[in-house]
Formats: C-alpha cells, structure tokens, sequence
C-alpha cells in the first residue's frame, strides 16, 4: 500500500516537472508546444543510453538536460518565426519525429523492443527496498528547486518580457525587442525541464521504449496545467496532483471494485478526464486557480 | 537637420498599389501631421517607415543614415518609435508593467543576470521603476499604475502605448491615430501631452483624420489620398487647396 502511494507520487512529480516547463511555453510565453513529451524522450533516452554505457548516473542525468535543452535551440530557431497555429504543428511534429528515431534507429536504441537495464538510480548506495523512497525525495527536491527556479525567472524583466509577448508580440517588436531571443531561451528553459523529468523517468523504471512518448503524454500534461490554471505555479502543483493521481489512482478502484476489466476501467478514465476538461474549459476557463492579471501572483 | 527622409517610396498588397511614389521629410524638433481618408495609405507608410511592412522601392533615411536593411526592432534601437491605431497594450500585464516592459536593454532581461547579478537587476529596477512613476504622473495615469492594462479606457490605452515609447528615450515618435475612439476630455490631454513632448524636443510626426484636431496641432502637415502625397504645407494653406479639398471632402466644402 505503502509503495503504491510512492509510486503515484512519484508519477504525479515527474509529470509536474513536464507540466512546469510546458506552463513556461503556453501558460507564461504564449508558446502552443504540441511536442513536449519530445523533449521528455531525448531527456530519458540520452540519460538511459549513457548509464548503460558506464556514465555516472548524475553526470547522465546532467547531459540529458543540457542535450534536451540544445535540442530545443535549433526548433526554437526555426518554429519561432512562424505563428503560433504554425507552431504548435512544427512542435507535434518533433515529438513524432523523436519517437519514430527512436522505434527506427534500433543500432542506438534497439528500437521496439526497448531499453532494458538501466541503472536505477541509488542502487546499492541505500537498501534496494527504500530506493523508490529515495527517488522520491530527489524528485521533491528536484521540483522545489525548479519551482523557485522558476519563479525567479517568471518575477524577473525576463518573465515579463515573455508575458509582454503573449499578450502582443507586434508590440513588443514596437519596443525594440526580439521576440525570438526571448522565446527562444523560453523554449530551451523549458525543454531542459522536461529533459529532467526524463532522466528521472529513465532511472526509476530502468526499462524505455518508444512506446512511452506517444503524444498523449503532451496532452496529459496539456490537461494537468488546464485544470489548474495555465500561469499559475500552484495551479499546476494542484493540476498535475489531480490529474495524474487520478490517472494512476484509478487503476487501484478497479483492483478494488470487482466486475470491471482493466480495458473497461480505462475507457471510463478517459470518458471522465475529457468530461473534466470540458467542465473547466466551460467553467472554469482559467483553471481552478484563477491568476486575477496580476504578476504579483505568479506562485 | 533632418530627422525622417522617406524617398519615392511604393507598396503593395496584391495587385494594390498602397503607396505610390510617397516623399516626406521630417525635420529634427518638428511636430508634423499627416492626414488623408480612410485607406489613403497612412498606416502603410508608417509600417513601412517602422519596418513591419516591405516595400517595392524607394528609400528610408533616419537621422542621416539609411535604414532600409534593419528589422523592425533594430529601428527602434535606432531611436524610431511608433503607435498603433489600435492600441497594442499587453492587457494581462498591469499598466505600471506594461511600462516597466519597455526598459532598453535592462539587464534582468539576460537569464545569466537574473541568477548571478541579482543585485544589480535590483538596482536597475528600482531606478526604473521611479522612471516609470514620473511618467505615469505626466500621463495622469498614476491612479491606474496597478490595474491590468486589458481593463482601460480605449484613450487611456493610448496614453500608456505613448508612455512604453517615452520609456525608450525615442528621437522620434510616429503616432498612429492617438485620437480615435478617445473622449473629447482625453484628446485635449493627449494633445498637450504630445505639445509638451514636442516642447522639449521631441520630434513627432501624427496620423490622424480628425481635420481639426489635427489642424490645431501640427504647424505643418502632409495630406495623403489614395497611396498619393496630395498637398504639404501649412494647415490653413494646404486646407485652402482645391485638390485637397476635392480629395478629402468630396468638394463638398
């Protein structure tokens, strides 16, 4: 019981990392990213492929971030000149592009039949029995400090730069500025983050495969930041945790109530989850946490 | 000396032709109108002017140098401001961030600073931010500082789009239209905004087609009619022009 609460946790934090960057594109910036979870795949594979080549863990997990967020610099170039209808399809297009590398390069990544074996993280530096503990305790470290990372950037000429160009670009053209430096850096800030959450995803389930990034995932973390408002930092906190821990939530229901198939049960999920968002978006249009116009509340 | 130097400038969109072999000389210090129907290509000459539109041909001079090759933010840089007909305000923002928005080159702007100079993207802050409460004061819009720019008056809208350009330091200011759909109180204090700017210096070239309003400002002004120069002069002589008046009122004056 005690370890199931653990792994939803985990889930739900690994997710908020995605969710965070993603508020940082579309909630703060304006940026429609269709692509996250592409950034979510270069993280966990560059992280996976390392260690199982004999990279320390950390250092992995440290090259995935920066190569996730490099990653992002040539797409920001690209994407940023064009509008953002145009943008969201340059970036669902990455993130399948991403995924059919990774099912077709099999010399690299073995392709279907997935990345098997790779290190997890603390193995034999605390009891394999509270590993996933452990895991969990660097995951809250991890969001807290993106969280404040965050923040700072969000409450600094930078973030109100960027909100500056949500709100008008053409204006802030008029005021001398480059849109596309900021959205750039905005992108690659982001990517990184995602990249982090899949490092952590690599070295919690030791097992990868393409499988893992279909575009869902992009609109799981869509819905999460729906839900709790799209430039509210605790809206996503509250987002995700509703969002993923009834994802993964649900499935112990269906363990509990007998009479419905694990097929059923999912059905159902998705039936709630779209019934969900069409409440918010009918409702609720700025999340659960409304942010009343004000940078003063970013948190 | 002069300040803007547009040479036989055309555009178009399509087969329209919207600016048709368009001079304009604007001197330093000047505060000169510009005014013509609907569609005479008034807006078209300022984006073009501002870079947001290309052009066939024909050159644009600012202070001396040509500018024809820079993007629309370079030309900023340059010192060339402009407005919008529609005011462009970044509504979610509040006014006194909107303001705060348009500091050149702050230096929390640069990711690096915001984590390792925090204390000078204080300092900068802090001094831009009485920057910003002075000119508030001077555009009367203190009591609205902390109110999300979405939720102003259409007039007060565009004295904060006037206030972002003076937080540049501009040489020059191109303002689209800053009487449209603003009250006949607030077009008298834009107005004498626009004087006292003008009054210290600033060089301003105004859009408008409100023939009055624009009469009683500008000492000089152009008149545009179907992407054409049509008169240049002083208000009271170029108003007296047959062609002018032909153009612009349909010859019923």
């Amino acid at each position: 019981m005690e370890a199931y609460f653990i792994a939803i946790a985990i889930a739900i934090l690994i997710y908020l990392l995605l969710a965070l960057g993603l508020s940082l594109h579309y909630g703060f910036a304006g940026l429609v990213n269709f692509g996250h979870v592409g950034f979510f795949a270069i993280g966990s594979y560059t992280s996976a492929l390392l260690a199982l080549n004999g990279v320390p863990i950390p250092l992995a997990m440290l090259a995935a971030v920066f190569l996730t967020a490099v990653s992002a610099y040539p797409m920001g170039i690209i994407a940023l000149r064009l509008g953002s209808d145009y943008l969201a399809i340059v970036t669902l297009g990455f993130s399948e592009t991403i995924r059919y590398m990774l099912q077709t390069e099999e010399w690299l990544t073995r392709g279907m039949h997935g990345l098997p074996g790779i290190p997890r993280m603390f193995d034999g530096m605390v009891p394999s029995d509270q590993i996933d503990f452990w895991i969990l305790i660097a995951l809250l470290a991890a969001n807290a400090v993106a969280l404040y990372l965050l923040l700072k950037v969000i409450k600094s000429p930078f973030g109100r730069v960027i909100e500056a160009i949500r709100d008008n670009e053409v204006a802030v053209r008029a005021l001398g500025k480059d849109p596309a430096r900021f959205k750039t850096r905005t992108l690659v800030l982001g990517a990184a983050l995602a990249g982090l959450a899949g490092s952590f995803q690599a070295h919690y389930l030791t097992f990868l495969s393409p499988d893992q990034f279909v575009p869902l995932i992009t609109f799981y973390i869509w819905i999460a930041i729906f839900i709790g408002g799209i430039n509210r930092l605790s809206g996503i906190v509250i987002g995700t945790i509703i969002l993923i821990g009834f994802l993964e939530g649900s499935r112990f229901v269906s363990d509990m109530v007998g009479g419905i198939s694990e097929v059923q049960m999912a059905s159902v999920r998705i039936w709630i989850i779209g019934m969900a968002l069409i409440l918010i978006v009918l409702y609720r249009p700025q999340g659960i946490l409304t942010r009343e116009n004000s940078r003063s509340k970013a948190l | 000396m002069s300040m803007l130097s547009v040479r036989n400038v055309r555009a178009s969109f399509g087969g329209f032709l919207a600016l048709d072999d368009v001079s304009l000389e604007l001197k330093k210090g000047e505060l000169l109108g510009l005014i013509g129907t609907n569609g005479a290509g008034k807006s078209t000459l300022f984006s073009v002017i501002t870079g947001y539109i290309p052009k066939r041909a024909g050159s644009v001079d600012f202070l001396g140098e040509n500018i024809d090759g820079l993007s629309v933010h370079k030309r900023v840089q340059r010192g060339l401001a402009r407005t919008f007909q529609v005011p462009r305000e970044f509504s979610q923002l509040t006014v006194f961030d909107n303001m705060m928005t348009a500091v050149p080159n702050a230096c929390g702007e640069l990711l690096f600073s915001i984590f390792f100079q925090a204390r000078e993207v204080r300092r900068q802050q802090a001094e831009n931010a009485d920057k910003v409460s002075e000119l508030l004061a001077f555009l009367n819009l203190s009591r609205v500082a902390d109110v999300p720019a979405g939720k102003l008056s259409g007039g007060q809208k565009k004295l904060l789009e006037l206030g972002r350009l003076l937080m540049l330091e501009p040489h020059c200011i191109l303002l689209d239209e800053p009487f449209a759909g603003v009250n006949p109180v607030l077009i008298q204090e834009i107005s004498e905004r626009i004087v006292a700017l003008n009054s210290k210096g600033m060089t301003v070239l105004v859009i408008e087609h409100n023939l009055d309003e624009l009469s009683r400002l500008t000492p000089r002004m152009y008149v545009m009619d179907r992407g054409r120069i049509l008169a240049e002069g002083a208000p009271d002589d170029v108003l007296r022009r047959e062609e002018v008046r032909e153009a612009y009122m349909g010859g019923v004056i």
